[in-house]
């Protein structure tokens, strides 16, 4: 039999059809998988529940007869983050499809029942949608959950602290009889089985890394499309997408404040802070940086970024930042990361837990995808992408060197301008100022120095330095008072050199040169100024990237 | 045993016992009754309690007052006991009981639902009856059903909604009504409908739902604008576009809010809606410096027709040009 198409737009009764027939077809049932990527078209423009009920429905598939590797990671997904109880019920039941009863499934299956236990519903494990019509008819996402944790037997003793957590709750009355029964009888399957001479095995791992995956440093998506697209943070600053990821490895984790599961976009950014801790014990601070990106730029204006950071106790610096983009270039920012997220008009209808660790020249290089993320792992992986040698690290380093190059270069003009107006002060403006000082060193050859043009010119050189360094640092720091200083400093001692007689103009003048240079050294230009000055400044050779960076 | 069967099975056995209470007439009976009731009174008198008022409120017999009033009382046994919240599930789903105790029903199985841990075992069984009741000839009994279900995010109540919008036929309520119980969710589909809907209004209440629906979607920017902006739509309306905009576009915002201070032709409540928005989250420096503005806030602070709009002028003259005065000082 042909299954039929799928395809945009259709109605949920065609949808429904169409998986079930693909489910039929064995040549093309693998596709089913295919279909639980949030990034589908079939789910554009779909509502939040539409968007449950078709996923229900293509996870039911899939688990008949037999559940797949392929399918698995999207079962764990439901059981350990989601919060409908269609969902989790089918992802439940669906395990019980395995080939075998993985140990590690027990404490996914406990994590489902505290995450769903005090909004379960009757669901139909049969029927499009999952709902039933009789209260006798149907199951629950716990009873499925239970029913699990029953068929794996003694492989469930990884689960065993949180199953007697509920046989806890069973004996305060917390729990409904049947509930308090099944989770004795599961205890007691686990306890009989435990073996106490030999040693304890390790639990849990999960068959294979579920989730995740590295990708190698030619493989990685290029970067460039990217590069030009700004993004504001918390604070209301504006930057590019390399000034935020070119230079050192990034975790960037995505998330957006009007997300309704709390062990999705909460928990991740509450993880983010626990990470950036771990960061820091792990040796990595500032080599590597963190940020978050939202899903909803429109709705999440810094102010909500920054409250939502507040809450969950995230560093915030230049290294740490939350994030929005322009809406029209977060398809950009989809594509770059390969985002697993879709939308009803401007809402997220659903996506997936995710997180990424870019290199030093912002490419991808690891993902973190359905599953949550531990701590050691990020870090771990943070670290193998700063130890990178390659061309492209070399490249990103030297762009580094580069940049530090730059910033001691804008140093070494900073700080001329002091030194530039103190030998401005002390030359000499005149014959007898000039006879003053060769006084000191002796007269011998005072006779040579009769001629006073290259003082000028001198003079003039040393006043031109000076107010150029004041104008570069006017430019990056906004405040333009040193300058306007310097320039009524520079034009009195030019007054005095022409009319010797005005000693008030030349003591005014050096004055306020001086008072000039001391002052701009006190201002701290802004990061972001600096950058775009660096651009312009009087060296750009200094700070121009290597074509090695791309 | 499923609910249905445990339920019968209740009420056989209050028939009997009405019947046995009814032919007892003896005196030794009747103090053998009361040192029965004594003891279960030292025992708990919430186990008297609520099993006395489930037995008058399951009883077809008393009057609906009485029968609600014992509902009341039932307190967190209507799920602990699950005979009671099988009886209570029954009666929900009964259409021929009368629509007065179906509420009463209704408000203790909601009273209940409060302890969510304990109430947790009774939901599966109490969401697949409000589904059931969504439906129910009575439009009070749909209205509050689909009110609760929509509150849990519920997808078939949502789909129930949006059919009943796209087909009157199908409607299970008014449209205004659909559109502020659509708007618990804001992943719903409901959107382009709403936009219709703001066009092509049913209604001025459901143009109103239908704009408040629509404020949590950024790609509704644009409508908000155009309508804050056109003095032939209603007050009411020009306002929840203003609320919209405070979400969507703030910034957007102050410069109509502006504007709108200094049109002479607006209407006194948008002005001071305007004035209030300037004060509260305004751009304190852009607005201290701003003289025309200042001077016609100054204006309608002594010469506007209404009062309210005089208030919101006096709010913003306090609070942008203290700093002023202080400067020139």
């Amino acid at each position: 039999m042909t299954s039929p198409r799928l395809r945009q737009p259709m109605t949920e009764s065609e949808f429904a059809a169409a998986i079930t027939a693909l489910g039929a077809d064995t040549e093309r049932r693998a596709t089913l998988v295919s279909l639980l990527e949030e990034t589908h078209a079939l789910y554009d423009e779909r509502g939040a529940a539409a968007t449950v009920r078709m996923r229900g429905w293509v996870l039911s598939t899939l688990a008949q007869p037999v559940l797949s590797d392929a399918a698995l990671v999207h079962m764990l997904e439901e059981l350990e983050s989601g919060r409908d109880p269609y969902l989790v019920a089918v992802a439940a039941n669906a395990l019980r499809r395995y080939p075998r009863a993985e140990p590690a499934f027990a404490s996914y299956l406990t994590r489902a029942i505290a995450n769903v236990r005090q909004h379960d519903d009757l669901v139909s494990l049969t029927a499009y949608g999952g709902y039933v019509d009789d209260e006798d008819d149907g199951t629950t996402a716990v009873a499925e959950a239970l029913a699990t944790l029953r068929w794996m037997g003694a492989s469930a003793a990884g689960a065993r602290q949180d199953l007697e957590l509920l046989a806890e709750d069973h004996r305060r009355g917390e729990l409904p009889t049947w509930m308090g029964r099944e989770v004795d009888a599961i205890l007691s399957a686990i306890r009989d089985s435990i073996d106490t001479t030999s040693p304890e095995t390790e639990c849990c791992a999960l068959p294979g890394p579920l989730g995740r995956w590295w990708t190698s440093r030619d493989a990685r998506r290029d970067p460039t499309a990217a590069q030009g697209i700004v993004l504001e943070d918390q604070q209301g600053e504006r930057l590019r997408f390399d000034e935020l990821f070119v230079g050192k490895p990034s975790f960037v984790v995505f998330f957006y404040t009007r997300c309704d599961n709390p062990r999705k976009c909460s928990l991740s950014i509450a993880k983010l802070a626990t990470l950036q801790r771990a960061i820091d014990a792990s040796g990595l601070s500032g080599q590597v940086r963190t940020a978050a990106i939202t899903y909803d730029p429109a709705w999440d204006v810094p102010d909500r970024l920054l409250g939502y950071a507040r809450q969950r106790g995230v560093r915030l610096d230049a290294d740490h930042r939350m994030l929005r983009s322009d809406p029209a270039s977060l398809p950009v920012i989809q594509r770059h990361f390969g985002l697993g997220v879709n939308y009803v008009e401007s809402l997220v209808n659903r996506h997936r837990v995710e997180a990424f660790v870019t290199d030093a020249t912002g490419r991808v290089a690891a993902t973190f995808a359905r599953l949550e993320w531990n701590d050691q792992e990020v870090v771990d992986r943070l670290r193998a992408v700063v130890d990178e040698a390659s061309p492209d690290a070399g490249g990103a380093r030297a762009a580094l060197a580069t940049r530090d190059v730059a910033a001691r270069g804008r140093h070494t003009l900073s700080a001329m301008a002091p030194l530039a107006s103190v030998g401005a002060a002390f030359i000499p403006k005149c014959l007898a100022c000039w006879a003053t000082y060769l006084s000191m060193v002796g007269v011998a050859g005072l006779e040579r120095w009769t001629d006073t043009s290259w003082l000028r010119a001198g003079l003039l050189a040393v006043l031109a330095i000076n107010l150029a360094s004041l104008w570069v640092r006017a430019r990056a720091s906004g405040e333009w008072k040193p300058l306007h200083l310097g320039a009524a400093g520079a034009s009195l001692i030019l007054v005095a050199t022409v009319a010797p007689a005005l000693a008030w103009a030349r003591i005014a003048g050096v004055a306020l040169t001086i008072g000039a240079s001391l002052l701009t050294v006190r201002i701290r230009p802004s990061a972001a100024r600096s950058r775009q000055l660096a651009r312009r400044t009087l060296v750009p050779a200094l700070i121009t990237p290597s074509k090695s960076d791309a | 045993m499923t609910a249905r069967k445990r339920a019968k099975k209740t009420a056989k056995t209050t028939k009997r016992s009405a019947k046995k209470g009814a032919t007892k007439t003896s005196s030794a009976a009747a103090t053998k009754r009361s040192k029965t009731a004594a003891k279960r009174a030292v025992a708990g008198t919430e186990v008297v309690g609520y099993k006395a008022a489930w037995r008058v409120a399951n009883n077809a017999k008393q009057s609906d007052d009485a029968r609600t009033t014992a509902l009341i009382s039932l307190g967190s046994a209507a799920c602990d006991d699950s005979d009671v919240f099988a009886g209570l599930i029954v009666l929900l789903r009964d259409t021929a009981t009368s629509l007065a105790v179906r509420l009463g029903v209704l408000a203790a199985l909601q009273a209940a639902s409060f302890s969510t841990i304990r109430f947790a075992a009774c939901r599966p069984t109490y969401m697949t009856a409000l589904r059931a009741v969504a439906k129910d000839p009575a439009f009070e009994m749909r209205q509050r059903a689909l009110g609760l279900l929509m509150r849990e995010g519920d997808g078939r109540a949502q789909t129930m909604l949006i059919e009943g919008l796209e087909n009157p036929a199908k409607a299970l309520l008014p449209p205004e009504k659909a559109l502020q119980l659509l708007a618990y969710d804001v992943k719903s589909e409901a959107y382009p409908l709403a936009r219709r809907i703001v066009e092509r209004p049913p209604n001025a209440d459901a143009k109103r739902e239908a704009l408040r629906l629509l404020a949590a979607d950024a790609k509704s920017t644009k409508l908000f604008e155009r309508i804050l902006r056109d003095k032939s739509e209603t007050g009411d309306v020009r306002q929840i576009s203003a609320a919209a905009l405070q979400s969507l576009a703030p910034e957007a915002l102050q410069t109509y809010a502006r504007d709108m201070v200094l049109d002479h032709a607006e209407s006194p409540e948008l002005q001071t809606m305007s004035l209030t928005l300037l004060t509260q989250f305004g751009d304190a420096d852009a607005l201290t410096k701003d003289a025309r503005l200042g001077e016609r806030v100054a204006a309608l602070h002594s010469s506007a027709d209404s009062h309210a709009v005089k208030q919101g002028a006096e709010q913003f003259i306090g609070k942008y040009t203290r700093g002023s005065d202080a400067d020139r000082a």
